[in-house]
């Protein structure tokens, strides 16, 4: 009751970083405590929403046509290109644009937040599945990621993942069961679509919301938590 | 009693003249043996609340439209000039076509509000505004704070003002994940 009278939106600055500056305006303007300053009537909410959606659909219409008309890369981007759109194929996957930072790394090779590992399950042709980027660093704080993780996709029974604790067992197949996330178990079903998302990741009494993107899908929630060592996926909130 | 479902009665016939693709039909309201009802249409889908329980994976898209549908039955009832008074996810359904259906209008004026007509009995009033609390009068724009705070909780999956003793996020760990 106090906080809707005195205080501010909790975690707007949150807000403020990860969503397009007109959303936060639209919502703080909304939240004003003093009704004069609040918008005066709803339709000019609505008319705010409808702005922002246009805004939205612009940019990803330059977005893509920038995609399209892209520059001829120089022979070592396109050999990573190619490269990338093996490892995708061969998972089964529809191949995707490529990522916004591009890093491709030889299947066999872990890249973890501890440098650089062999994987003891890689076995020639082994396919990949998944592999996050995360788009702003900073935004981890505590939390240091590798840039760009991969895990493999085909991991052979009960091969225990070298980055992980011995509590960490992996089924055959692309689900990841048996893993202790600590994930709520409504989390799990999710599947994740290549897509860019806002995540929140809950360590026990720090909670962290930032900006993840997917290259290819995602069987679950679970995956994800892998690439944040100590760190639980709470939550999805968003897709861009 | 008998005054409140007088209320009941005047307030369901107002919100039953209200026919907007973005607010739920009401057919017909009565009194049976002492006890009002409503008829309403039938929705499929799933409210606000539950989504947001779930937490349901949305495209931004998705959620900017939802929002905007929201605010698109409200600003209709306001044109018309009532006040819902008790916007919160609970009262908000995603049908599974994308339509979003506002419930429940004009109902929460029954008595202190506390009651919807679902019976259900409001916890913590996270989406009531500032003038609402304290008792001041209360016109549209109360509506549009109560629409912010859902907002923002659709956007964010948080409310924006939280009681003390919600711990949030950390509060819906597993307890065997929780180290302190």
């Amino acid at each position: 009751m106090y906080k809707i009278v005195h205080e501010i939106p909790e975690g707007f600055e949150e807000l403020e970083r990860l969503f397009p500056p007109a959303l936060p305006a639209i919502l703080g303007r909304m939240l004003q405590k003093d009704p004069a300053e609040r918008y005066q009537s709803m339709d000019a909410v609505v008319e705010a929403f409808e702005d922002l959606s246009e805004v939205l659909k612009e940019e990803r219409q330059s977005r893509a046509s920038r995609r399209g008309s892209a520059k001829p890369g120089t022979e070592k981007t396109l050999q990573r290109d190619r490269l990338h759109e093996a490892s995708t194929i061969a998972a089964g996957e529809t191949p995707c644009q490529p990522p916004f930072r591009r890093q491709v790394h030889p299947p066999g090779v872990l890249h973890s937040r501890r440098g650089i590992e062999t994987s003891p399950a890689a076995a020639p042709g082994e396919t990949w599945s998944c592999r996050w980027i995360a788009r702003r660093r900073h935004c981890f704080g505590r939390c240091s990621v590798s840039s760009d993780a991969i895990q493999p996709a085909q991991w052979h029974g009960d091969t225990e993942h070298p980055s992980m604790g011995a509590r960490h067992r992996h089924r055959t197949g692309r689900s990841w069961t048996g893993f202790s996330s600590g994930l709520p178990d409504h989390a799990m079903p999710f599947t994740l679509a290549p897509g860019t998302y806002v995540l929140t990741c809950a360590n026990p009494g720090f909670v962290k919301t930032f900006r993840v993107r997917v290259v290819v899908a995602q069987d679950s929630l679970s995956q994800v938590t892998q690439t944040f060592p100590g760190y639980t996926i709470e939550r999805v909130l968003a897709r861009y | 009693m008998f005054r409140r479902s007088r209320a009941f009665l005047r307030e369901a016939r107002t919100a039953g003249k209200l026919t907007h693709e973005n607010i739920t039909v009401i057919h017909d309201v009565g009194e049976e043996q002492g006890r009002p009802y409503i008829v309403m249409e039938y929705l499929s889908g799933t409210d606000l609340r539950t989504m947001l329980e779930r937490r349901a994976v949305m495209t931004l898209e998705r959620q900017i439209s939802i929002a905007a549908q929201i605010c698109r039955g409200l600003a209709y009832s306001h044109g018309k000039d009532i006040i819902h008074r008790d916007v919160k996810p609970a009262n908000i359904r995603v049908l599974e076509n994308g339509r979003v259906k506002i419930m429940d209008f004009g109902i929460a004026r029954l008595g202190s509000s506390a009651l919807t007509s679902t019976g259900t009995i409001l916890g913590t009033p996270y989406y009531m505004s500032p003038e609402q609390i304290q008792g001041k009068k209360v016109d549209r724009r109360s509506d549009i704070f109560s629409c912010g705070v859902v907002l923002y909780e659709l956007f964010t999956s948080r409310k924006p003002f939280p009681v003390m003793s919600d711990l949030g996020d950390v509060q819906d760990c597993p307890r065997n994940s929780r180290r302190f």
